[in-house]
């Protein structure tokens, strides 16, 4: 088994911005535009046809630390949520009584914003989703380590998105980039064992890895934007 | 860090084609289809069930009732192995129970399906519900042995499971991915796939004992588009590669293809057997001509019927193939397996590809 370093992770959680846990607005002015990833990637072809999901992850891995090309053949992509696309099955389920959308059912899948990330960055190492009521995030990132662990890929970006219905709670996401310490890459050995049970526990997600870094005070990189209708503050961390 | 590569030692299956394994075997030995129109006409693979609308949770105890049949399979006792901490569970699946959206009170997100699975089952260890679209159910085995080769379970009980629903029918019937009639691998004249519904569970214990082996597991990402594959196969083929290089090499003797009968999956499959293996790669098989495209299930029901076949030592026929040109030799009749091994496939949307080998018992 190889050592494997936490290199970097970043916090995309608006939640700063609009009050209290549960507000039911995404939006300092009450709308609820989801971010536009031509801010992050504006090359990107057709954004509108993205989900909500995919916003959000693709928001977040703009803000990763440029990946070599010759690690992205070999980097998986490890992503947990709690609802999967539920906002996206609802979508299409609403149109089948009348035209079903071809466009809405092919991003019916809890995969979609991985293979999005995966797409838009060129990753082509392992695609997994884990859905589950608790802790899909840590769950995520232990597959992750363990692929890179096992030498199956040479990097990882795992992590987690919340992106539930509007009316439940403000979306947030966090990634988590994994490499081999074989490759000299920076950052902090990591070590995983974690494992759920698959039962509610609130308690576990996968925000503290990011929150904890920042109390602590150490590799922090903070960096808040302001573009069109979108607000929300982002923490990148790095050593 | 566990040395002894992880074995399949008890499976259980419930698809179109039977409610055991012993049947669906049978069935696929002789060419049987279990596909067959609904009450709608949609020609789909419906599994032999109780009716959903039960009392309880109908759903979850199908496959609760699965699960305990694989771990009889093993001799072990159902409800101990569930209790013990060090059992773990993968479940796969892409929608879970997506009938949730249409029905009042119940759960309408992925998210509480594990607990469901887990509740009507006992299952107490550690657990998860992995999704990689229709690769599901073989990136759930590659979970099971990264858990035992971590070290982290010492057994763990694989569950892949989709049912049908209108809203998956629907789905794939606007994407112009569904065939008119029954769905045909690899041939010249295929138009698309039929859906089906499975459940299949498989026991796979670390440590030395018999049962077919996984050798080696591989994964990778087209990372090119949603729906279409990358038509040169390459991300399937880097798959198969790295699984290959994991089992250190060796001859296969036979291919479980991915077989949708859509254009495009089987003309990329064909790409990337050639681009692993040359001009001539191993005989293929596909069984979605007779259980229909079992989506998050059918990783974990291939695995299972590849395993069937290496105790056989006997390669099934390809229902619904009849002629093909795309420079495969697929298997239309029963033949002897010539090899040990076996390479089961599957390719999702997204772009995701999973490759297993799976060794007979030496």
């Amino acid at each position: 088994m190889r050592d494997v370093r936490l290199a970097a992770t970043v916090l995309v959680d608006h939640r700063d911005r609009i009050g209290p846990e549960g507000a039911s607005c995404w939006n300092p002015d009450g709308s609820r535009a989801a971010p536009d990833p031509r801010e992050f990637f504006p090359d990107l072809d057709r954004p509108g046809r993205l989900d909500l999901p995919s916003r959000f992850v693709l928001a977040a891995g703009g803000l990763l630390p440029p990946l070599p090309e010759s690690l992205r053949e070999t980097t998986g992509v490890f992503l947990g949520s709690t609802t999967g696309c539920l906002s996206v099955d609802r979508d299409f389920a609403a149109t089948l009584a009348l035209r079903p959308q071809p466009s809405l059912y092919a991003r019916t899948l809890p995969t979609t914003a991985g293979a999005e990330i995966s797409r838009v960055l060129g990753l082509r190492g392992p695609g997994l989703a884990v859905v589950q009521e608790a802790s899909p995030g840590w769950q995520a990132l232990v597959a992750g380590w363990q692929e890179v662990a096992f030498g199956t890929c040479d990097a990882a970006l795992c992590g987690e998105y919340h992106v539930p219905p509007p009316e439940d709670s403000p979306p947030w996401v966090v990634l988590a980039l994994l490499v081999a310490v074989s490759l000299a890459a920076p950052g902090r050995l990591l070590q995983c064992r974690f494992l759920g049970t698959g039962d509610p526990d609130p308690g576990t997600d996968l925000r503290e890895l990011v929150a904890a870094t920042r109390r602590s005070g150490a590799w922090q990189r903070e960096v808040r934007l302001e573009g069109g209708r979108w607000t929300f503050s982002l923490a990148a961390l790095s050593a | 860090m566990v040395d002894e590569v992880p074995r399949i030692s008890g499976m259980a299956a419930c698809c179109a084609l039977g409610g055991d394994v012993r049947s669906v075997w049978r069935n696929l030995l002789e060419g049987a289809s279990g596909l067959a129109p609904d009450r709608t006409g949609t020609v789909v693979g419906a599994m032999p069930h109780d009716p959903w609308d039960a009392d309880g949770d109908p759903w979850a105890a199908c496959i609760a009732g699965v699960a305990r049949r694989a771990i009889e399979d093993s001799g072990a006792d159902p409800a101990r192995a569930l209790a013990d901490p060090t059992t773990g569970l993968v479940v796969a699946t892409t929608k879970g129970d997506i009938e949730g959206l249409r029905l009042p009170g119940r759960p309408v997100s992925l998210g509480p399906f594990l607990r469901r699975v887990r509740t009507a089952m006992d299952h107490r260890g550690p657990a998860e519900l992995v999704s990689a679209a229709c690769a599901s159910g073989a990136a759930a085995i590659v979970r099971a042995d990264r858990l035992i080769r971590g070290g982290v379970c010492r057994r763990v009980l694989v569950v892949g499971a989709d049912r049908l629903d209108p809203f998956l029918v629907e789905g794939f019937r606007c994407l112009g991915a569904m065939a008119a009639g029954p769905c045909r691998p690899y041939d010249d004249e295929r138009e698309g796939l039929s859906l089906g519904e499975a459940v299949a569970a498989l026991w796979i214990e670390g440590g030395p004992g018999p049962g077919v082996r996984l050798a080696g597991a591989g994964q990778a990402q087209d990372a090119v588009g949603m729906v279409r594959p990358d038509p040169s196969g390459g991300g399937l083929a880097r798959a198969i590669r790295q699984a290959r290089t994991e089992a250190r090499g060796g001859p296969v003797g036979a291919i479980c293809g991915h077989g949708t009968a859509t254009e495009a999956n089987d003309a990329m499959e064909a790409e990337a057997f050639r681009s692993a293996f040359g001009d001539s790669p191993p005989p293929v098989f596909g069984i979605k001509g007779a259980t229909g495209h079992t989506l998050g299930a059918c990783g974990t029901l291939e695995a299972l019927v590849s395993a069937m076949a290496l105790e056989a030592g006997l390669v099934p026929p390809t229902a619904g193939h009849r002629a093909g040109s795309l420079g495969l030799d697929i298997c239309r009749f029963p033949r002897p397996l010539s090899e040990g091994r076996i390479l089961s496939v599957n390719s999702g949307f997204g772009g995701l590809n999973v490759a297993l080998i799976l060794e007979a018992s030496r």
